[in-house]
Parts: structure tokens; sequence; C-alpha cells
């Protein structure tokens, strides 16, 4: 039976809260950082990372699938990009490697920046469970690689910004409402002194402006201040924007004019016969918005955030398994929402 | 008064001054140049080769702080210093005891040893 991903879990506080990443920036002593190593250097800190992940050995827990940049097919490097898995310019720099867990919830990111980077996701607000799956990760790989580490200037990341602990904590959120009143950038400016940053982040990275509202609130300080101080001054913060969002959602959701754009957008959802990945994302987060404000019901998030995150072109490409035209995935992805939704 | 030529001007940097400019770091052969210039280090152990040259810019993103987050083998079991220095003392006796001396000899270093390490952390 296949695993369920991380992304179809229910989590906490997900009407405003989608997902929870850490991602933890590691290197290994005496090897130059991936892009000053030829081939073959980063071939064996692959080898390296891989045999540490995947010693039956040690505490890991967990069944690692390998997938290197090198030969890796163009859809399959554009699906792990939709997944949020690797950058989107990862896959084609043809270097490097990918090891992930069957629920994608941990990942191992192996010579993009640094010669490592630890990856969790879990839905909802989770930065504590988060953190603790990364921490206990990088526990055990760095007794077989010993990361390189400073005691003045900590974990010794290709980027002086990340010198320090190498953690960026990131929540996922969906703020339509605060997105709408137009207060985010107040806010963001706001943040920004407090060593946090709050940036929109768009769902098609190729589309401009699409207004589905996600932001990514993450920390920016890494030195001086110890990943739990840094994880409770996310949470606080993320805390205080929730409130602020659901505050301003009550307003919006009195208005009859966005009470008929979110029946609209269910009713398209359940009838269209073609959508294309940008209309989906702008239907799929008005219905959020909707059942998150009270006004449909009988629909969970994370089926939501499922159809969001499978129905991207690459994704739902490699999941038919052959080739398709646009029209046909458009035709695929509507139905497949209607079977979820009807 | 000699007239200063800008040739011998040249000549005159002390030998020391170029070694200096010169400097490439033994691990990935970046010079402080390419990290200044790409905005990165080349490896982990450029951080020792220009620590002094790289903590102005350290200092201008983080602010003067030193590391205060996890430290690595911290949250495994860890042996005390202490009680290392008490098992060890009490294995100098026995060796001395036991007329074990060149034991002895060796314990005794080790004690020192870890003495000289716990005066340096005061």
């Amino acid at each position: 039976m296949p695993m369920n991903k991380w992304y179809e879990q229910g989590g906490e506080q997900e009407d405003v809260v989608i997902s929870t990443r850490i991602r933890l920036a590691r290197s290994l002593p005496g090897y130059p950082y991936p892009q000053r190593m030829n081939a073959a250097g980063r071939r064996q800190i692959e080898q390296m990372v891989f045999e540490a992940a995947t010693d039956e050995n040690t505490a890991v827990g967990h069944q690692f699938a390998y997938q290197s940049m090198e030969e890796i097919a163009r859809m399959e490097g554009l699906s792990l990009a939709e997944r949020r898995l690797v950058r989107p310019d990862f896959p084609a720099s043809r270097q490097g490697g990918l090891l992930f867990t069957q629920d994608e919830a941990v990942s191992l990111v192996v010579n993009d920046e640094d010669h490592l980077r630890i990856q969790v996701f879990h839905a909802g607000l989770d930065l504590e469970n988060a953190y603790a799956e990364a921490d206990r990760m990088d526990t055990i790989l760095d007794k077989a690689l010993h990361f390189a580490f400073d005691t003045k200037l900590g974990y010794l990341t290709q980027d002086p910004q990340n010198l320090g602990t190498g953690m960026r904590a990131s929540l996922l959120l969906h703020l339509p409402a605060l997105h709408e009143n137009g207060s985010l950038g107040r806010i963001a400016a706001g943040l920004a002194k407090l060593g946090l940053s709050l940036e929109e982040e768009p769902f098609d990275t190729e589309q401009e402006s699409e207004g589905t509202a996600r932001y990514l609130l993450s920390n920016r300080l890494t030195l001086g201040l110890s990943e739990e101080d840094a994880l409770r001054n996310l949470k606080s913060i993320a805390q205080q924007l929730l409130v602020q969002e659901r505050t301003a959602r009550l307003t919006l959701a009195e208005k009859l004019e966005v009470q008929d754009a979110v029946s609209r957008a269910l009713g398209v959802l359940q009838n269209a016969r073609m959508i294309s990945n940008q209309e989906m994302a702008s239907l799929l987060y008005s219905v959020r918005f909707g059942v998150a404000t009270g006004l449909l019901s009988g629909v969970a998030y994370e089926k939501l955030d499922a159809l969001l995150m499978e129905l991207q072109p690459a994704t739902l490409t490699l999941a038919c398994g052959r080739r398709l035209t646009q029209s046909q995935r458009e035709s695929l992805r509507a139905e497949i929402i209607h079977r979820v939704l009807v | 008064m000699a007239p200063i030529h800008p040739e011998s001007g040249r000549k005159s940097v002390p030998a020391h001054v170029r070694v200096v400019v010169d400097i490439h770091c033994p691990v990935c052969g970046a010079s402080f140049d390419d990290i200044v210039r790409g905005g990165h280090a080349g490896c982990a152990e450029c951080y020792h080769t220009f620590y002094e040259r790289l903590a102005p810019m350290i200092q201008r993103i983080h602010g003067e702080v030193v590391h205060c987050g996890k430290v690595p083998g911290a949250n495994l079991p860890q042996p005390r210093q202490g009680s290392q220095l008490m098992v060890k003392r009490r294995a100098l006796r026995e060796a001395i005891n036991t007329q074990n001396f060149e034991y002895a000899a060796a314990l005794r270093d080790q004690i020192k040893a870890l003495e000289g390490g716990e005066d340096a952390d005061e």
C-alpha cells in the first residue's frame, strides 16, 4: 500500500498555516564546496552521504530513495521542484543528488549550494516536531560525516549568511485577508527588523501576481541565536499573524461579493471539463478560504493541499505515466478534481 | 636625498605584504578576493584561512555575536571531564600501589593535560 505523503496529513492551525519546513545546511570539512569541485569530487560526496543515510547500523530509521541530478529526466526534475523538494534551478544544473523518504517528509539535498541540506516538511504549524526530526537526522549523519563546525562561527556553511545554526525554518502561510486589505507590506517591514522575512510565495513561479496569497515566513538570523530561540521567535510571530489574519477574514467573509466568489470557485472546480494549473490554484485557494471561514464545509484542508501538490503539470504527467498534451492534462486535472470534490 | 623613482618605490614593498596578498586556502585554493567577489566561501577551511579578514564581513551580516546553537555531538552521551579526572586519579593510585610505574607516568601526563584543559576553560 502506498504510504501517505506528508501533505496528505492534517496539521495544526492549518486554516492559515499550510506547512512547516526546516532546513539545516551542513558541509564536510576538507572538501571544497560543490561549485568549486569537479564531477568526481561531487560524486564522492554524494557517495559518502548516501552511505551514511542508508547505513542499516544507524538509527536513521528511514528508507531513502536516491535521485541523481546528472541523468534526471526533465519531467522528473520539474516535479521535484513542484513538490518543493529542490530549488527549481537545481535539477537543470545537472549536478548533485536528492535522497528522500517515500512520504517526502525527510529529504537530503546533496551538492546544491552546500554539501548537504537536511530538509523536513510537516503539515500545518509544527516547528518543534519538524526540527526534532531534522536535529535527529543531523546528529546521526554527523557521526559518519563529521560536519564542519567552529565554536565561534557554528556550522561552516557556503554562504556566510547561514553561519551559526545553518537553520532556516519556514512556514508557508495562506493570508488572503491580510493580502486583500494591503497590510502585509507594513507587517513585512516590521518583521525584517526582528530578523524574520515574510515574502510572497507564488504557486506557479512562472506567473506573476496570481492572487493565491501564499506567503513564506522564515527566520533570517542564524548566528548568535540558538535553534530553540529562533523557532520560538518564529512561532510567536506566526501566532500573532494568525490572529490578525483570522480577524481580517471575518470582515472579508461578510461581503456578498466574496461569498459569491467562493461559491463560484467551488462550482467551477466541480463542473469544469478542463482546468489550467493557474486556474486550479486560484480556485482551490478560494475554496480553502471558504472552508476556513465556514462559508463551505465538508472538504478537508489536506484534500485541497494534496490536489494542489499532485495536479501540478509535471507531477500530474508523471503520475499518469505517459506524455500528455496541454489539453489532455487540463482535462485529466478537471476529472480528478471532480472525483475528489463531488 | 635621492628622488623617489616609481620602480624603486615598488621594490621597497616589504616581502611579507606580497605574501599576504597571495594567500590561497590550502583546501580549495580560493583567495580572499574570490570569496569577496562570489560572496561565499570556497570551503569550510576558508573561514579559518581568512578568519581575520572575514570577521568584519561576518559581523556586518550577523552583528558582533558568536554561535550559541547546537554543537555537534553535544546531544550524545559525553564523558564529563571532571569524571575522567576522577577515574584517572583513581587509576594512578592503583598503578602506584601495584608498582606499574610506566602506566602511572602515562596517567600522570593525561591528568596534567586534562587539568590544563580545565584551566584554559576558566
